[in-house]
């Protein structure tokens, strides 16, 4: 029987089919985990998609091994893997904080970037914009804001990932979105706000 | 910004997710299929051939005993005697034709023993 990312069998059956020695579990996997871990991870990690792909190959390693033992019911694959990823990346924030540059002084200064005033941005600069924004966040508050609404995870889930009660995710998340929206703010012209209403 | 507006450019980039690499996914696929669990073959359940019948109760009971043929010695012997048990004795005369004392006196096998036992 062979499956890809699209086959309906639920991630924790494909665990066990994995541990049974099913290469085809393996390839379905891969192709439906790894996408979500990398794109986590490399928002995360502001952007440094090298780094993304360390932590997500080292997330994916863990998940391999832990197969055999997987127990069904405990938790979901995904949230698994969140929590995982979410672990490494602090652990690379924090080596990167004892560094004497961080990656948001490497960061480019959207405000100083010479873009032209009365352009609008394209998507991609909409998204690099953001991610910048997201990278001044506090870690905690970055982690509950990327989860809910990039990720799409449910409170409760985002609770098990951080490993924190329902209660304070919503709180981490309202602090985000705001700290987001102060960020941002400057930015309204240069994000293409204004002028799509003017269009209108 | 307004709620609305972020709400907007955080669904931009939920529908934004970067591909990885074929070649990252390459790895990823190699690492799983490096370290998965090789598939376990599947043994018979016992070596006793598929079509081979089970034994019955009463053969096992048999080979307790040495065999059939032991087995109806052992069951007739009960008989008989279970038999021999329940009728009286004077019912013995059928069948031994009066050669057996059923009176219940004493029989004296050896009435030409009593030198043995006299003394002097």
């Amino acid at each position: 029987m062979a499956f890809d990312a699209s086959t309906d069998a639920s991630d924790e059956v494909l665990m066990v089919l994995y541990a049974n020695g099913d290469r085809h579990a393996a390839l379905a996997l891969t192709q439906r985990v790894t996408p979500r871990v990398l794109a986590y991870a490399t928002r995360m990690l502001n952007g440094d998609r090298a780094e993304a792909e360390d932590v997500a190959q080292e997330t994916m390693l863990r998940l391999w091994r832990m197969a055999p033992e997987w127990r069904q019911g405990e938790t979901k694959v995904t949230t698994w893997a969140y929590r995982v990823a979410t672990n490494l990346c602090i652990d690379r924030q924090r080596s990167r904080k004892r560094k004497a540059q961080t990656a948001l002084d490497d960061a480019p200064d959207l405000a100083a970037s010479g873009r032209s005033a009365d352009g609008t941005l394209i998507q991609a600069d909409r998204m690099a914009a953001l991610g910048q924004a997201l990278g001044q966040l506090p870690d905690r508050q970055r982690q509950a804001v990327v989860l809910r609404h990039i990720e799409g995870l449910t409170n409760p889930e985002i609770a098990e990932v951080m490993q924190i009660g329902v209660e304070a995710v919503e709180s981490l998340t309202a602090r985000g979105k705001r700290a987001l929206a102060a960020l941002l703010s400057g930015q309204k012209d240069a994000l293409g706000y204004k002028d799509e209403r003017d269009d209108d | 910004m307004t709620t609305d507006d972020l709400d907007g450019l955080l669904a931009d980039a939920a529908r934004t997710r970067p591909d990885p690499s074929p070649a990252f996914m390459d790895r990823v696929l190699a690492d799983a299929l490096a370290l998965q669990p090789q598939p376990v073959a599947l043994q018979p359940a016992s070596p006793r051939r598929a079509g081979a019948p089970r034994p019955g109760l009463l053969s096992r009971l048999a080979g307790l005993f040495g065999g059939g043929p032991v087995l109806a010695g052992v069951c007739s012997a009960a008989l008989v005697g279970g038999a021999l048990g329940y009728l009286s004795p004077g019912t013995y005369d059928y069948v031994t034709g009066g050669l057996a004392d059923t009176t219940g006196d004493p029989v004296d096998l050896f009435p030409t023993s009593d030198f043995l036992s006299s003394e002097g």
